[in-house]
């Protein structure tokens, strides 16, 4: 078993990349070493399917020099593979470069970890996750419906970086994420299938599901799948919209937080470029971007960059205070560092990302909100969604969504997409409910081909027009 | 690259020898290695250059029915790591459920494999030794064309890649092969200013050859034309109306069809195709064909991610019937269906069933002549969201185009929504052009929907 102060990587070796890394001229270099377990499982009609193991090592080497970078990564970790990787990555300073930039010596820092460290895999282990899903497999046959399909899949990650810079900075951490979904079909009368799904993870490791318990995850799985029994078409044009709490930060994650994010506004392709101090949203909003959140999806004791995370206030009352920023674009554009450089792993350079991303609560009773709408749509789950930075119009899809009639919930209406712009759904927002939560741990986000897990969240919040998509007139 | 290959090769039959002797009744492995050069560029200087090396290795077992997977991106490279990555595979199988659709393909030793993987041209020797001289040239000839057209304010995600790779197999059945190949890339993106809010566009291109690509200075014009169109773009209310799609756009319907007909899906029915098999899925006349031999295709190959040779397979027939799901082992198995050799494999993945070059014919004439044959409708250019929902078949997501009026486009459009059932808005296609392109493995023409639900709003927000 090894201790996390034992480096990833031999830390003589390490200084020797940074040196070589800086041999043409760049003004930076960072290695960073990751290595990551990965297990997945998955459950379907009460048999384990498969079971799946990943390992990974390897070394990412990042050289800048004004705004340009470049990266090159290797999970050959024998020296002569690494030092041809730290030549590679020497190049941004071309042919002529002259070294005018010495790395200091590295200075250890290692952070605090949320997991346990000396969690490693055992067969116990992996049967006590089978048992876990097989819980919320069971639960969701003993709610009462008929299941077409129950399939359940489990995946925890136990990662560890080493984060060392010219500058000096030495970082080590650990990290552990561990997510299951739950998926359930049922039949409905008119022979078409409905589908509902549940989940939750966090970086509480395996404990997570102390808190919240498979049986939980199986019953809201058939609740959301027999909701929807009997569904109509989702109407089709503007509509009143109230989003329930949790998992409709989605819809923030998309509409301002992807806009916010230092890289797009730098490049000035972003919407909200250059508007810092304006108002962008209605006063009622205030959008919070917190990576200190305990052992939330979203948040880590540093970020990618050896940065500790924090908690950055990007709107208040309506009115832009900032940007997510990284290293390099906080330097380009003059600002502070918002620990918010994040990497899917050793094979990409960082880029500015959201942790956790969610709006403060406000003061309206969530069932008040709904008792004003005499006509509109509401919406209580919802899966992915998408963002055109340049122009703000995105789209979100609604999995489970009701139509609201004199102040009261009607019936259910099929999956539709919300569609909207940015700056012109936060200008909407009239109404904000003091139920603001966190989705329950299952977001990954996607921005140029690279994942992280990020976690979102959103009170009870009422929007005056947003398109749904839907297909009744 | 040929020692490269060789090693690729060995570990992976080592890899299925170690598991064997650990107890394994079958197991195949696949190992890949391979490296890659990017580069991007604005405003005139190289922004970022990445260089990719990997050399990954993933080991599926089968005991007593059981199946356990293990990959490993920190591949073996001794004796005693090899074994334990096979005692760590065995270890992950005990805790699965037996079953007698855990199969391996019967054993093909394929001696022609070689041949007709030359014979596919997927390995181009400009491509494999591209330095970064060649990217970074590219990035910078689309950056500078770019910005010199007027009326464009700035350029995002400008970048030229080159790949190389070979994936080997190894199968206790007795199969050993490697497969080489190739890739370059280019794309780019134009920004233009829009009263307060901005637009974008891109083009890109991509081949298994260098030579193959279009000009950087073409791509660059191209997406600033069609930057500059979307100036301007207005809501519309909602309405009923033809919805012509331009191949891009086409693709991701192809693309949720093909992956609808994965015996994989159809077996777990998480596909809203399940009871579509021998039906018609598209209007009589259109043909959907997967076809793994094409030269230079981007998804040709020699044999599958089994070592099963990948017949050209006629998925939806001339009449618009749903002929055949797409297999690999398993779910061939499970379904008892026919193998159509279409396992998808990489390093680090469970074999799964997936299309290859897939063809939609049966049509003719161009965008344009869509175009000209549409009195008054929609023509999508890009999509929001995600959909449709794989087990229902919902469609709805968020669209921008440009409105069509007497046959020819009247203005640029955004913020809509296009909605339906997947299979009826796949029965409802009533017009096919044949203007498929290459530079996609999924090569779709532009379609026309006859009448599909739009979504949006009486007027713009900042509408002028």
């Amino acid at each position: 078993m090894r201790s996390v102060a034992v480096p990833l990587l031999d830390l003589g070796l390490v200084s020797r990349l940074i040196g070589r890394a800086l041999a043409r001229g760049g003004s930076f270099a960072e290695v960073y070493v990751q290595r990551r377990v990965s297990v997945a499982l998955e459950i379907e009609g009460g048999e384990v399917r498969s079971a799946q193991a990943s390992h990974e090592l390897g070394v990412g080497i990042r050289v800048l020099r004004e705004a340009a970078c470049t990266y090159a990564y290797s999970d050959d970790t024998s020296e002569g593979a690494l030092l041809e990787c730290a030549d590679a990555a020497a190049l941004v300073a071309g042919a002529d470069g002259e070294v005018a930039t010495l790395a200091r010596p590295l200075a250890q820092r290692t952070r605090a970890h949320h997991a346990d460290p000396s969690r490693v895999l055992t067969t116990q282990e992996l049967d006590g996750r089978v048992a876990l899903l097989f819980r919320a497999h069971e639960a969701a046959h003993g709610a009462g419906t008929a299941l077409e399909q129950v399939i359940g899949t489990w995946a925890d990650v136990d990662d560890e970086v080493l984060i060392a810079t010219s500058e000096g900075l030495l970082v080590s951490d650990r990290r552990a994420l561990v997510r299951m979904g739950l998926e359930v079909i049922v039949k409905d009368g008119d022979g078409s299938r409905k589908v509902g799904t549940a989940g939750g993870g966090s970086r509480r490791g395996v404990d997570h599901f102390d808190v919240q318990t498979p049986e939980a995850i199986g019953a809201e799985a058939v609740r959301m799948a027999r909701a929807q029994l009997g569904a109509r078409p989702a109407p089709l044009g503007d509509r009143v919209v109230v989003v329930g709490p949790g998992s409709s930060g989605v819809l923030l994650h998309e509409a301002v937080g992807h806009g916010l994010e230092a890289d797009f506004v730098r490049k000035r392709s972003s919407v909200y470029t250059g508007r810092v101090g304006q108002q962008v949203a209605s006063e009622l909003v205030t959008v919070v971007d917190d990576g200190t959140l305990p052992l939330s999806r979203g948040s880590l004791n540093v970020d990618d960059e050896g940065t500790p995370t924090a908690r950055t206030v990007l709107i208040e009352r309506g009115v832009l205070r900032g940007y997510l920023t990284d290293r390099h674009n906080a330097e380009l554009l003059g600002t502070e560092r918002t620990g918010n450089g994040r990497r899917q792993s050793f094979r990409h350079a960082p880029l500015p990302r959201m942790t956790n991303t969610f709006l403060l609560r406000g003061s309206d009773d969530p069932a008040d909100i709904v008792r004003g709408v005499p006509s509109g749509v509401y919406c209580r789950a919802f899966g992915g969604g998408q963002v055109d930075i340049a122009n703000g119009n995105f789209a979100f899809e609604v999995r489970e969504g009701y139509l609201i009639e004199d102040g009261t919930l009607g019936a259910a209406i099929k999956g539709a997409t919300l569609v909207g712009n940015g700056p012109e759904v936060l200008a909407k927002i009239t109404r904000v409910g003091h139920d603001g939560t966190m989705d329950p741990g299952v977001y990954t986000c996607g921005k140029d081909g690279q994942s992280v897990p990020v976690g979102v969240g959103l009170p009870t919040v009422r929007i005056d027009g947003i398109t749904v998509g839907g297909t009744a007139a | 690259m040929i020692p490269a290959v060789e090693w690729a090769r060995e570990l992976a039959g080592a890899l299925v020898d170690a598991a064997r002797k650990a107890g394994a009744d079958a197991g195949d492995a696949a190992v890949s290695l391979g490296s890659a050069l990017s580069a991007s560029a604005r405003e005139g200087t190289i922004e970022e250059l990445t260089r990719s090396s990997w050399r990954a290795a993933g080991l599926r077992v089968i005991v007593g029915g059981r199946l356990g997977f293990v990959s490993s991106a920190d591949a073996p490279l001794d004796a005693r790591s090899i074994r334990a990555l096979a005692e760590s595979a065995l270890s992950l199988a005990r805790v699965a459920t037996p079953s007698d659709d855990n199969v391996l393909p019967p054993a093909v030793p394929d001696a022609g494999a070689a041949a007709r993987e030359a014979a596919l041209c997927t390995w181009d020797d400009a491509t494999a030794e591209a330095g970064p001289d060649w990217a970074t040239a590219h990035a910078l000839a689309m950056d500078a064309a770019l910005r010199r057209v007027p009326g464009v304010a700035g350029t995002k995600d400008v970048s030229a890649t080159t790949r190389r790779g070979v994936l080997a197999l190894a199968t206790s059945s007795g199969f050993v092969g490697a497969q080489r190949g190739t890739a370059a890339s280019l794309s780019c993106t134009a920004i233009a200013e829009d009263g307060g809010r901005k637009q974008s566009e891109r083009d890109w291109d991509a081949a298994r050859a260098l030579a193959a690509l279009r000009p950087p200075e073409e791509l660059a014009r191209v997406a600033a034309l069609r930057t500059l169109a979307r100036v301007g773009a207005r809501a519309l209310p909602p309405t009923r109306a033809p919805v012509i799609v331009e191949p891009s756009v086409a693709r991701g319907f192809l693309a949720a069809l093909l992956s609808a007909a994965s015996g994989a899906a159809v077996a777990r029915r998480r596909s809203w195709l399940c009871e579509l098999l021998g039906e018609a899925v598209l209007p009589p006349g259109v043909s959907v064909i997967d076809d793994a031999n094409i030269v230079g295709g981007l998804a040709s190959r020699a044999y599958d991610g089994e070592g099963v040779l990948t017949p050209r397979t006629v998925i939806v027939d001339e009449a618009g019937v749903l002929r055949t799901l797409l297999t690999d082992a398993h779910s061939a198995h499970r379904l008892g269906v026919p193998l159509t050799g279409h396992a998808a494999r990489s390093a680090t993945t469970l074999p799964a069933p997936g299309s290859t070059n897939t063809l939609v014919t049966g049509g003719s004439g161009t965008l344009d002549d869509l175009i000209a044959s549409t009195r008054r409708g929609l023509l999508v250019t890009s999509l929001l969201g995600h959909g449709p929902d794989a087990v229902t078949g919902d469609y709805s997501r968020g669209a921008a185009g440009f409105w069509i009026e007497d046959g020819a486009i009247a203005f640029p459009v955004d913020g809509l929504s296009i909605a339906g059932r997947m299979i009826d808005m796949l029965r409802g296609i009533d017009r096919v052009a044949a203007d498929a392109e290459s530079r996609a493995a999924l090569r779709a023409p532009s379609l026309r929907f006859a009448e599909l639900a739009i979504g949006g709003r009486e007027s713009a927000p900042d509408s002028r």
